[in-house]
């Protein structure tokens, strides 16, 4: 899983950079790929869960389900680029390669770790969105009240 | 006993229409008849035939069979599940009249139905007499148009009636009435039409080799309403007119010729009055001598004579040798308006929880917040919904296309409407039955339902939502057009109906 959530990262979405390779392997080393990549799964997962199955309202539209998909792609955009930015700037264990004796290598690390944590939220954007449309076509299948939903696009 | 029973319920008059159609708005309802009775016969006996009341009872009948026919597989206690008949139809719709036609009662006047002209002044001289018939018919009887009906004269009736018993529509019933099947008869005793044909169809149905062991009931009802004066000086120049003043003397008068003739003779089964007090204060119906003018408002009592229908079907056969004589009462009195509450128990078991969910029923495709709402946006209203893979059962049939088609709006739609009418009468009229609020709210509209949970429509389009692709409602005919909508619905409203 880590391999994969690395590769796509690294390769597709082209954060790797050889100068700064130490960073991305804290990532890789402390499994923050597959956390990053359950939360990217799991958060459309569970907001469509409560989309099709737990609401209820028996008129929700298009614009609700936009909205859902809005939220999803939000929280999922917030929650990884937080995740990220734990895992790289905001912990104890990473000063030493943060704050190097080196301070110009110093202030380029630390802006390309702000960048890995930006750019990795910004992937998951987009893969929040093709996870997310899996799970509505997987869940609305069984959903009494919202089985319609989004009217058109599917 | 079979089990296909059919009952003949023949509503004489003014008075005969308007219950049949609380009955058959009960039927709707789902309200079922006990005793086996699956096919109900209505005939309506009426020399006026434009009469507003018989016309609209004949739409309602009508709409009836229309929707009927179009529900496939309904069982006992659902919405329409009884049949409705007319005389002469088999099994199916065919928009067959549920009149009685009478013969020369649509241009003639009554001298000329009995034939007056050809009679003799001087009896000396022949078999017949003109003074005779004077004494019997006031000039303003001979000079009556009969399209109208009698006018309250019994005497006049008495004469018309008498052909139905010779009609080929009489034989034919004959014919269709088996020996488990059973009769009832609905008249008034206070007018013309109603009082004249009890006893005449009695003695004519007693008279038939092959109905003299059929069971026979009927309702008589005693005076219930009054009818507003009209004015003054055209009712010096009119007194034969129909007067509520009248009603009580002829009611003793005819209750008299009844107990000697119909209950002495035990002519039939059960007999039931049901009457109450006139209160012109209160409330008094306009005078309107017939034609489509004469549309009364419902009055709760024909509700309570439709449920003396009721009564006689459970009644197992009389066997001891003299009539079964009934009287309706309620259990409590009431100050004001009558509700389920003052209702005997058994009334209210047949009629309460069938009511309330046609009520809803009704309310939800009427009012704003509910059917116009949900068209459209919630998943029992929309299909294409297959596409997405799964049984095509999923897509729904109730889409805009069915309530703005034809089929639903002109009957459904105008059933359901009539209904609402119906309560809306009762409840204006005296004495006033208001078991519902007077005004639905979307929010809590299901409260009328017994248990009163407070739900609104909301609750009835998620259950709807739930079970549209469900095995409750799938698979149906489709060609029956009304099936998914009553069958859907009878099971979401009930759902939140308290055992």
């Amino acid at each position: 899983m880590n391999q994969i959530f690395a590769w796509i990262y690294e390769k597709v979405f082209s954060i790797d950079s050889p100068e700064f390779t130490p960073i991305l392997d804290i990532l890789y080393d402390q499994d923050g790929y597959v956390i990053v990549g359950i939360a990217l799964i799991f958060i459309p997962f569970v907001i469509w869960s409560v989309f099709y199955f737990l609401i209820q309202y028996p008129y929700l539209s298009n614009l609700h389900w936009r909205i859902c998909f809005a939220t999803q792609i939000l929280i999922t955009f917030v929650l990884s680029w937080f995740i990220v930015y734990k895992f790289v700037i905001d912990t104890d264990a990473n000063t030493p390669l943060l704050y190097p004796s080196n301070e110009e290598y110093g202030q380029a690390i630390r802006s390309f770790a702000r960048i890995v944590s930006r750019k990795i939220a910004f992937s998951n954007i987009l893969l929040s969105a093709i996870f997310g449309y899996i799970w509505v076509l997987v869940l609305r299948r069984w959903s009494k009240q919202n089985i319609h939903l989004p009217k058109k696009y599917i | 006993m079979s089990d296909k029973r059919k009952l003949f319920v023949i509503g004489i008059g003014g008075t005969g229409s308007r219950v049949i159609k609380s009955l058959s708005l009960l039927l709707a309802s789902g309200c079922t008849l006990k005793g086996g009775f699956t096919n109900i016969i209505p005939i309506i006996i009426d020399p006026d035939n434009s009469n507003g009341d018989l016309m609209r009872t004949m739409e309602i009948l009508n709409l009836y069979q229309k929707i009927r026919i179009n529900i496939d597989g309904v069982d006992k206690g659902e919405f329409f599940n009884q049949k409705i008949q007319s005389l002469k139809s088999n099994n199916r719709y065919d928009n067959i009249d549920f009149r009685f036609f009478l013969k020369g009662v649509d241009t003639n006047t009554f001298e000329n139905y009995i034939g007056f002209r050809n009679l003799n002044e001087d009896y000396t001289k022949s078999t017949d007499d003109k003074n005779f018939i004077r004494l019997l018919y006031s000039k303003k009887n001979l000079k009556s148009e009969l399209k109208v009906g009698f006018k309250g004269h019994p005497n006049m009736g008495t004469v018309v009636l008498d052909q139905i018993t010779q009609s080929e529509t009489f034989k034919y019933f004959v014919d269709k009435c088996d020996k488990d099947d059973a009769i009832f008869l609905i008249n008034s005793i206070f007018g013309g039409t109603g009082a004249a044909g009890l006893p005449l169809l009695l003695k004519s149905i007693k008279s038939q080799e092959k109905l003299k062991n059929t069971k026979i009931g009927a309702i008589t009802y005693l005076p219930y309403f009054e009818i507003g004066k009209k004015d003054p000086e055209i009712e010096a120049a009119d007194p034969e007119e129909i007067k509520s003043n009248s009603f009580l003397e002829k009611t003793k008068v005819a209750i008299a010729y009844y107990n000697r003739t119909i209950i002495e003779n035990k002519e039939l089964d059960s007999i039931y009055f049901i009457g109450h007090e006139t209160n012109s204060i209160n409330h008094e119906y306009e005078h309107h001598i017939g034609a489509n003018l004469q549309k009364n408002d419902a009055n709760f009592l024909e509700l309570a004579g439709s449920l003396a229908i009721f009564d006689f079907c459970e009644s197992p056969k009389k066997t001891e040798n003299k009539p079964l004589v009934k009287e309706y009462g309620l259990d409590k009195s009431f100050d004001g308006e009558i509700e389920f509450d003052h209702l005997s128990k058994r009334d209210r078991d047949v009629i309460e929880r069938n009511l309330a969910c046609f009520k809803v029923f009704s309310d939800y495709l009427l009012e704003e917040k509910g059917l116009k709402r949900a068209l459209g946006v919630s998943r029992w209203t929309l299909d294409r919904i297959s596409s997405i893979g799964g049984p095509k059962y999923k897509n729904s049939t109730l889409t805009d296309s069915y309530f703005e088609g034809a089929e639903y709006t002109s009957s459904v739609e105008t059933f359901i409407h009539h209904f609402r009418d119906w309560l809306d009468e009762m409840r204006k009229n005296y004495p006033a039955f208001a078991p519902f609020p007077k005004t639905c709210n979307s929010k809590d509209a299901l409260r009328v339902l017994p248990g009163k949970p407070f739900k609104g429509f909301r609750s009835i389009d998620r259950e709807n939502n739930r079970l549209i692709s469900s095995r409750k409602i799938w698979p149906h005919d489709t060609t029956k057009v009304h099936s998914a909508l009553f069958r859907l619905f009878e099971h979401s409203i009930r759902k939140f109906v308290s055992k």
